[in-house]
């Protein structure tokens, strides 16, 4: 892709992007999930993000002569997240233990959709810069037209 | 696509190849073009008879044409498929993103108009060359 500049790493942070939002559409949509196939209560998930040198497009750049380095985003691990899960009153539940207190997760709502937010914002600008990139080699292509 | 990747990984030159069905590139005078292509495979340390089917590597694969808008040619077409490719591989949900197909859409018409302004360029100098008076 040394075509048009830095698609590479865009590509791959849409790519992290991507599984961040199926992460949080995961979390907010099992916000009361008490019960999953092995039994236990549905802990948050979080995505670890990890940046990996991108050795084979800083080959095709020849970037070892001014030093610039482009790295691409990865999706390292989907992890659990370790906070307290929520513990409601509630005697009549299915799952509720002997004291009546049922587990909920500890999805916070609104912190999935604050982090929704951050993950589209995130989306749209690394489209911007393709599309800034393209229209750049673009502008390019017409040197020398009459 | 870029030029010198392309040009640094001639391994054999062989004679002119036509690429079947695609236009006959403009600059097609044997004279020039063979010592053009001669002074690339010296340059390369390896020279072979005419009509051998060469092997390039460029980031899509090898090339079988000997001719420097052949192979140029064969990298447009190349990139064309790969974006016909992934546009299949998303319809029938074998994983492809939707952003990648996108990207390398770009990147096949991107190199398509990379093509066409090199034959503007290669026609207007023949042009000129052809207003010099002797």
């Amino acid at each position: 892709m040394s075509l048009i500049p830095g698609v590479d790493s865009s590509a791959a942070a849409l790519n992290a992007e991507r599984v961040r939002l199926n992460v949080i559409a995961t979390n907010i949509a099992n916000a009361n999930t008490t019960r999953d196939a092995e039994g236990r209560v549905y802990r948050r998930q979080q995505v670890v993000f990890e940046s990996v040198l991108d050795e084979a497009s800083n080959r095709m750049n020849g970037s070892s002569n001014t030093g610039e380095t482009s790295s691409s985003v990865k999706v390292k691990e989907v992890v659990p997240d370790h906070r307290p899960l929520r513990t409601v009153q509630m005697p009549g539940h299915p799952d509720a233990d002997a004291n009546g207190i049922v587990t909920l997760p500890n999805v916070n709502v609104s912190e999935e959709m604050v982090d929704m937010i951050t993950a589209s914002r995130s989306i749209e600008a690394n489209v911007q810069v393709i599309n800034t990139a393209k229209s750049m080699v673009q502008r390019a292509l017409e040197i020398g037209r009459r | 696509m870029s030029i010198a990747p392309i040009a640094s990984q001639v391994t054999q030159v062989g004679g002119w190849n036509q690429l079947p069905g695609a236009q006959s590139p403009v600059t097609k005078t044997p004279g020039s073009g063979v010592s053009f292509e001669q002074a690339l495979s010296n340059q390369m340390g390896s020279a072979s008879g005419g009509g051998v089917q060469n092997t390039l590597t460029s980031a899509y694969g090898s090339h079988t044409s000997s001719s420097f808008f052949g192979r140029i040619v064969e990298d447009v077409q190349m990139s064309q498929l790969n974006a016909r490719k992934q546009v299949d591989g998303l319809m029938k949900g074998d994983g492809t993103q939707l952003h990648n197909v996108m990207i390398s859409m770009e990147e096949a018409s991107t190199s398509f108009q990379l093509m066409v302004e090199m034959r503007n360029k290669v026609v207007e100098s023949l042009q000129e060359l052809m207003r010099m008076q002797i």
